[in-house]
């Protein structure tokens, strides 16, 4: 019995027992040896995350459904790539832009068919009268949406992780694979330019 | 520190990027500038009302039941737990994971069998090549391959084998330095020795020990990795970093599997399973050699 769990040892030794066994390492490595349980674990811990960064870079909510469901796929795939535990975040963030660049690339080449099918979009236009603080909130976040959707790709995608997922710069560097001056000089325009855009929602204490 | 430098850094003295003593002179530099303070109270601000952003999606059971099903339909796993499946696969078979030495027979010629294969494809597609290369010189007088590549092929074969043997295989390949060891004419060389060897074990498997079938497995999967490695080598440079840096720590893994499974079927050559193992390793070192090797950017991901 000792030899057999010895050879299995030695079998795995490269991925589970490097990693230890805790927290994400241990999912990992279950989830490395086909457990399903453990990767839906992984996808309960980053789904939400992953769903919303993606839906800030494509500003489409089945388009970002989508691209999440991928970037799991993808990620189930190859998780054998992985090899830091501890990078499992920013390697699935990195997946994650893969995918809403891969799509936004393709929406490009379809540039001339106009979308508006965004729910959101639909019940802006629509003509039934909302309660104020609801047309408020709905006003505000479609702002947002917006001046996200304008800022270009690299400085939407820097915005968001830093803004809206409070990633630190080398973290930022490692999904996008920017260099650190690079990222500053992006977020800092982004900074100015969503600013400038939000300016209603910022009262009088920012000089845009 | 001055106005002008202070606000150079705001932004990541507030993301809390600045080193220790950055931090320090701007804290203090905060302290007396008011409009400086102001606008880093400004970003706090900012920062809060994009705290208010609320998204128009949430993570529906849906989500999860597509991921499930798309794996299913593709019908692949994680890649790393292929020795994994093999050895359930192995034990569904046979029902039992102590194997009997008629069985390791069996699963030697299979291994053999699979590497033959890929060594014949390999050679098929090197020796186009290699016809094509010795077309093209034609003033050097031909000389016969064997008195050319005599002293060269037991010195970079005995390299070759000492770099394994140290489980630096990864680092052997791709050193810049192996292309040297390894001049076009011990290609030839190398498949013609293959070649016979390959043909030995073929045809007469059960006049060989289980060791001797093992070490000439071995053999032919340290060949292939030879010649992929030599693709994927060239491919190396063409690689986007990231790329590059994550096929990188798969074969350094690998080669870690294949040093420690190596060490565990030395020391029990009789099991088969240990040998599975490690036949399984060099396997997963040809696949990322091979997908290295024919790496297209819309991979990127899924390495």
């Amino acid at each position: 019995m000792m030899k057999r769990l010895a050879i299995e040892g030695a079998g795995l030794g490269a991925y589970a027992g490097t990693l230890g066994m805790n927290g994400s390492e241990e999912l990992i490595a279950r989830a490395r040896l086909g457990e399903d349980e453990a990767f839906q674990s992984i996808f309960d811990r980053y789904s939400r995350p992953i769903l919303s960064f993606i839906y800030d870079m494509t500003g489409k909510r089945d388009v970002a459904e989508e691209l999440a469901q991928e970037t799991f796929v993808r990620a189930y795939k190859g998780l054998g790539s992985l090899h830091d535990a501890e990078k499992l975040s920013t390697w699935l963030f990195g997946i994650a832009r893969n995918c809403a660049l891969e799509h936004l690339r393709t929406r490009r080449r379809d540039a001339h068919k106009v979308e508006m099918d965004d729910p959101l979009v639909l019940n802006l236009s629509d003509s039934e009268p909302l309660p104020e603080g609801e047309l408020l909130n709905k006003e505000f976040n479609e702002v947002i949406k917006r001046a996200l959707d304008a800022l270009d790709e690299d400085k939407r995608t820097v915005f968001t992780l830093k803004v809206f997922h409070q990633r630190s710069y080398e973290e930022i560097a490692d999904i996008t694979g920017f260099s650190i001056p690079k990222l500053k000089t992006d977020l800092h325009r982004a900074r100015r330019e969503m600013r400038r855009r939000i300016r209603p929602y910022l009262g009088n204490s920012y000089e845009v | 520190m001055k106005c002008e430098d202070c606000q150079k850094v705001i932004e990541e003295y507030f993301d809390g990027e600045l080193d220790e003593q950055a931090s320090i002179e701007v804290r203090a530099h905060l302290m007396n500038c008011e409009e400086c303070a102001r606008q880093l109270e400004a970003l706090g601000d900012e920062q809060n009302v994009y705290a208010l952003y609320v998204r128009n999606v949430d993570v529906s059971p849906a989500l999860w039941t597509g991921v499930v099903q798309r794996i299913h339909e593709d019908g692949s796993g994680p890649k790393s737990s292929l020795m994994m499946r093999w050895r359930r696969q192995l034990v569904a078979l046979f029902g039992t994971p102590r194997l009997s030495p008629a069985l390791t027979f069996a699963l030697l010629i299979l291994s053999v069998g699979a590497t033959a294969g890929l060594m014949k494809y390999i050679n098929s597609r090197q020796a186009q090549t290699q016809t094509t290369a010795q077309k093209q010189p034609e003033s050097p007088a031909p000389v016969a391959p064997s008195k050319v590549n005599d002293q060269p092929v037991e010195n970079t074969g005995e390299k070759e084998r000492e770099a394994v043997e140290n489980g630096d295989e990864q680092l052997a390949m791709l050193d810049d330095k192996s292309e040297e060891r390894l001049p076009p004419v011990l290609k030839t060389a190398d498949r013609f020795e293959s070649r016979r060897a390959l043909e030995s074990t073929t045809r007469y498997p059960y006049e060989q020990t289980p060791e001797q079938l093992v070490r000439e497995a071995e053999q032919k999967y340290r060949a292939a990795i030879t010649m992929l490695a030599r693709d994927a080598k060239r491919r190396r440079t063409l690689l986007e970093p990231d790329v590059r840096e994550r096929f990188e720590q798969t074969l350094a893994a690998v080669d870690r599997t294949i040093s420690e499974t190596r060490r565990a079927a030395r020391q029990q050559p009789d099991d088969p399973v240990a040998v599975q193992y490690m036949l399984a390793a060099y396997a997963k070192k040809v696949e990322v050699l091979r997908e290295m090797a024919t790496y297209r950017a819309e991979d990127r991901d899924i390495q």
